[in-house]
């Protein structure tokens, strides 16, 4: 997953690059529709159309079925039994391209959340960052916490443009160091933090612009890597599990409606869809 | 079929409504050009003002008046800021108003209850077990009556922006655009609650006046706390909404983590926070998240007192957030949030200054000045946008940071002060003269702002005293055997419980209000009705011939009958039947207005509420300044709202009720 997000990062920066200075719509609609152009695709070149239709059709004369013989419970019961097996039929027809659909997709939508998910800070802003240590760190960091409470010796880099508003504070319970950090300048920043021998980087984006950002810098594993692609996992055997900071959702305006890109996204797509179902040829 | 067509009836009557309104409109017109801009600064004192003027330390000021007027303007009876600005609003005394103090109380039961706006009651509910669901009500409703001013000038064609006007919440949604001011409630529904926690273990959990003093949990550097919402709606057996925090406190330096809902943020020792969400769960999410009902969200401010010894922390009021509009504060809805979206979250309370907190000893001095920088920035940062975005009308904008600030600050000009020390109050003689020269600030920002067809007035709903001494109307009426006590051992008495009512003929309740027990009013009323006006006219010329034992002056200079000095109004029936006029220098005590019985007659006023204006109202007038003489002469709040509407060229103000006077 790590080598996939490898490659995905900087192919999505330079596919969104365009988009940068703009409202995040603009990028949310022309994704939508090459996305709903794709899943159409994908459903033509692996489903069975005959099928598709012939269940469809079978589902449409179970709903006829009812309405003509309302008076008759007989015939509903069967009527109903007849449209539940013929939907599950015609999921079952289209499972395969939904599958795909799924495993191709999902890792894509990542990477654009991190791009549409969230604000950069502004300027002036205040944020806690805040650095998780591993439940085992102090094997890990060789720490013995001799002088009384363990205390690892966490340090941050901080480059021009940002700086730090308060001395850390430590919470044993929750082996975590946070600090709050101020954004003095625009851009995208990198915060080191070293434990030790290891130095970690973290990006910190100030920026008002539809840039990638990333909320969390995690641990490796796989899930890790699938939902929080927006940076490279730490090492294997760091004992910190995770750096992060909260940047501000962003919303995106949909018409009158200000809701969550990826809501706005789901609408075009199946809009997408079914408009271009007909030029294209696909049954759905 | 005969007769008229009614839908040709109506047109005909639409079509000479129209050009009635067209005739009309060369004068709505004029009125709607002229443009009258409104600076009421709570509690700003003639006397004081024109020092501070004559020392050149409010230039503007001098600017404003070069070419206007200065006057000093009479304030209502009793001088109290809801009563005085509900007398500014409508043009009427209390009589028409129905406001006589901050607090009124029920006849039948005599229980104490805010005297601006009330809480409707929750109409049909539908019971389901524990839960039960409100049909209807639950609304706030303003108690203020009369007709405001600017009501007329919308009526006349003239646009009004009226922004924290006291007395009026929920605001009257006549106004081109309004926010409420004092008055407004916090989440728990009064004027301000704070809450102050510690993780001193000998620290008594209590209620004080305005606050909770409650425990904080503190092991392993982890402190945890509760914040105490109003009673959930949604329960048929009441219980508090609350809403938990955690502070992760560092173990070398002086500071915290602390962490609420969704934010996190650390904090060193003597620091504020912005303004952080407080969300109370109504009801559990189904199967622990399908969420059933949406939680109650309010806001507050944190500031981390200290860490070490003892973990000390102070919550604000919790305060409605303007993005949310769960309360009626502005006219539009979301004109609340426009404000919110130009200079970010704001204290909605009406009166956000949190005195109470200094004067229950939970903020230092400095501490509340650093709480009061806060609010008073907050009101004043959004002037300057209102004021940019007013085009021509009536601008009418309050300032009640000088109000609030002065109560506790006033006496540190004051050596001969009972409560005054030089250590804790003489570094903070300046504070006051600081107020002005703000309020001088604003003057010159708006001065360089309007141009000059634009009327300004500078205005203030009364002065100010130094207050040292304490006069408590309960203790004097039962020293005088107005007023019988069940128990006389018990320390702490109360009229709501300790008082025998078959043999007492007089109580106080509010600042300045004295009520005579009168049969067929109040619940256990025993003076016969025809006894109320000669029983009014004793206790007046004894109360008028009260001499403090200390200083030897006379305590009380005015005693007001209300049913013979006031007006004719309406809402009488509403206040006291004396309203007191202290001298100046003296004041009611404050647990007295809640119905409580002291010990001793007059006290010195040790609190650090050192400085008042619930006097002799004469002794305390408000200020009257603009940038050209007016056209109608206004020397008292009762003429202003007039004066204000002869700027535009309209009169007929008051509105005053048919059949009311």
């Amino acid at each position: 997953m790590s080598a996939i997000n490898a490659a995905l990062r900087p192919l999505f920066d330079l596919l969104l690059a365009p988009f940068r200075g703009m409202p995040a719509i603009v990028g949310v609609t022309l994704f939508s529709l090459i996305f709903g152009v794709v899943a159409l695709w994908l459903v033509k070149l692996t489903s069975n159309p005959e099928k598709v239709d012939a269940a469809k059709r079978k589902v449409a004369a179970g709903l006829l079925e009812i309405r003509l013989f309302n008076d008759n419970l007989g015939i509903i019961f069967k009527a109903v039994g007849s449209i539940l097996r013929h939907q599950a039929a015609y999921v079952g027809h289209l499972l395969v391209p939904f599958v795909l659909m799924v495993l191709l997709f999902l890792p894509l939508i990542a990477q654009l959340q991190f791009h549409w998910g969230y604000q950069g800070l502004q300027e002036g802003d205040s944020v806690l960052f805040k650095v998780v240590l591993q439940d085992d760190w102090q094997t890990r960091t060789g720490s013995d916490g001799a002088d009384g409470v363990p205390r690892p010796s966490l340090e941050l880099e901080l480059p021009d443009g940002l700086s730090l508003a308060s001395p850390p504070v430590w919470s044993p319970s929750e082996h975590e160091m946070a600090w709050q950090m101020r954004a003095d300048a625009a851009g995208q920043h990198e915060v080191g933090v070293r434990l030790g021998d290891a130095t970690h980087v973290k990006k910190i984006g100030v920026t008002d612009r539809v840039e990638r950002l990333s909320p969390e810098r995690l641990e490796a594993g796989f899930t890790n890597q699938l939902l929080f692609p927006a940076e490279p996992s730490l090492g294997a055997d760091s004992a910190i599990e995770k750096i992060g900071l909260r940047y501000p959702e962003r919303d995106v305006w949909f018409f009158f409606w200000r809701t969550h890109w990826i809501i706005v996204f789901l609408v075009l797509s199946i809009l997408f869809a079914l408009i271009l179902r007909g030029p294209m040829g696909v049954t759905i | 079929m005969t007769g008229r067509n009614p839908i040709r009836t109506t047109r005909r009557a639409t079509a000479a409504l129209a050009l009635c309104t067209l005739l009309l409109a060369p004068a709505g017109a004029a009125a709607a050009d002229k443009r009258v801009v409104v600076l009421g600064f709570d509690g700003m004192d003639y006397t004081f003002a024109r020092q501070m003027m004559a020392a050149g330390e409010m230039p503007n000021f001098e600017r404003l008046i070069e070419r206007g007027a200065a006057q000093p303007l009479g304030t209502s009876v009793p001088p109290l800021s809801p009563v005085a600005w509900s007398t500014f609003i409508t043009g009427m005394d209390p009589s028409g108003h129905g406001i006589f103090d901050f607090i009124h109380r029920d006849p039948e039961t005599l229980f104490p209850y805010l005297s601006t706006s009330e809480p409707e009651d929750v109409g049909r509910s539908v019971t389901l077990g524990k839960y039960q669901f409100a049909l209807s009500g639950g609304g706030y409703r303003l108690l203020r009556q009369g007709t405001p001013f600017w009501e007329v000038l919308e009526e006349r064609g003239v646009k009004t922006t009226v922004i924290r006007m006291p007395a009026n919440f929920p605001v009257s949604g006549s106004a081109s655009r309004e926010l409420s001011g004092m008055g407004t409630p916090d989440i728990l529904g009064g004027y301000g609650t704070f809450s102050f926690y510690s993780s001193d273990i000998f620290l008594e959990e209590r209620s004080l006046a305005g606050g909770e003093v409650r425990p904080l949990d503190l092991w392993n550097g982890v402190a945890e706390g509760t914040l105490y919402g109003p009673d959930n709606p949604m329960l048929v057996k009441r219980t508090k909404l609350t809403s938990d925090f955690t502070l992760y406190v560092d173990d070398r330096q002086d500071v915290a983590k602390l962490v609420i809902g969704d934010t996190e943020q650390v904090l060193r020792a003597g620091e504020w926070t912005e303004w952080i969400d407080v969300e109370f769960e109504v009801m559990p999410p189904l199967f622990g998240f399908v969420p059933l009902m949406p939680n109650l969200t309010g806001m507050a401010r944190f500031y981390l007192r200290q860490v070490r010894p003892e973990v000390e922390l102070y919550a604000s009021p919790i305060n409605f957030d303007p993005y949310r509009g769960d309360l009626p504060i502005s006219t539009p809805d979301e004109f609340a949030a426009d404000l919110a979206e130009i200079t970010g979250r704001f204290y909605t309370q009406g009166m956000p200054e949190d005195t109470q907190a200094l004067k229950g000893n939970i903020l230092t001095p400095a501490e509340f000045l650093e709480q009061a920088q806060i609010a008073g920035s907050e009101v004043e940062q959004q002037y300057l946008p209102v004021l940019e975005r007013y085009d021509d009308g009536l601008l009418f904008y309050y300032f009640g940071n000088l109000d609030l600030v002065s109560h506790m600050m006033w006496h540190s000009m004051d050596d001969g002060h009972p409560a005054f020390t030089e250590e804790k109050w003489g570094a903070h003689r300046g504070v006051v003269k600081e107020l002005y020269r703000t309020a001088d600030r604003i003057v010159g920002q708006t001065l360089d702002a309007i141009d000059d067809d634009t009327t300004l007035i500078v205005m203030s709903d009364h002065g100010f005293a130094s207050w040292r001494r304490t006069f408590s109307v309960n203790a004097w009426l039962r020293e005088n055997g107005y007023l019988t006590v069940k128990n006389p051992d018990k320390k702490k008495l109360s009229i709501l419980g300790d008082v025998d009512w078959s043999r007492t003929r007089a109580y106080g309740i509010g600042l300045n209000g004295l009520y005579i027990n009168v049969r067929g009013r109040e619940g256990k009323g025993i003076v016969h009705p025809t006894e109320k006006d000669a029983l009014i006219e004793e206790i007046r010329e004894k109360l008028l011939a009260e001499i403090d034992p200390v200083t030897g002056e006379p305590s009380i200079t005015k005693v007001y009958a209300t049913a013979t000095d006031f007006d004719p109004g309406p809402y009488l029936a509403v206040g006291p039947d004396l309203v007191i006029g202290y001298a100046k220098g003296t004041r009611g005590e404050s647990d007295s207005a809640l119905g409580e019985i002291n010990a001793d007659v007059y006290t010195d006023n040790l609190t650090d509420w050192g400085a008042d204006h619930g006097m002799d109202h004469e002794t305390v007038p408000g200020v009257l300044f603009s940038n050209r003489p007016l056209k109608q002469q206004a020397n008292s709040l009762k003429d202003l709202a007039g004066a204000i509407l002869a700027e535009f060229e309209i009169d007929g103000f008051p509105v005053v009720a048919a059949g009311s006077q």
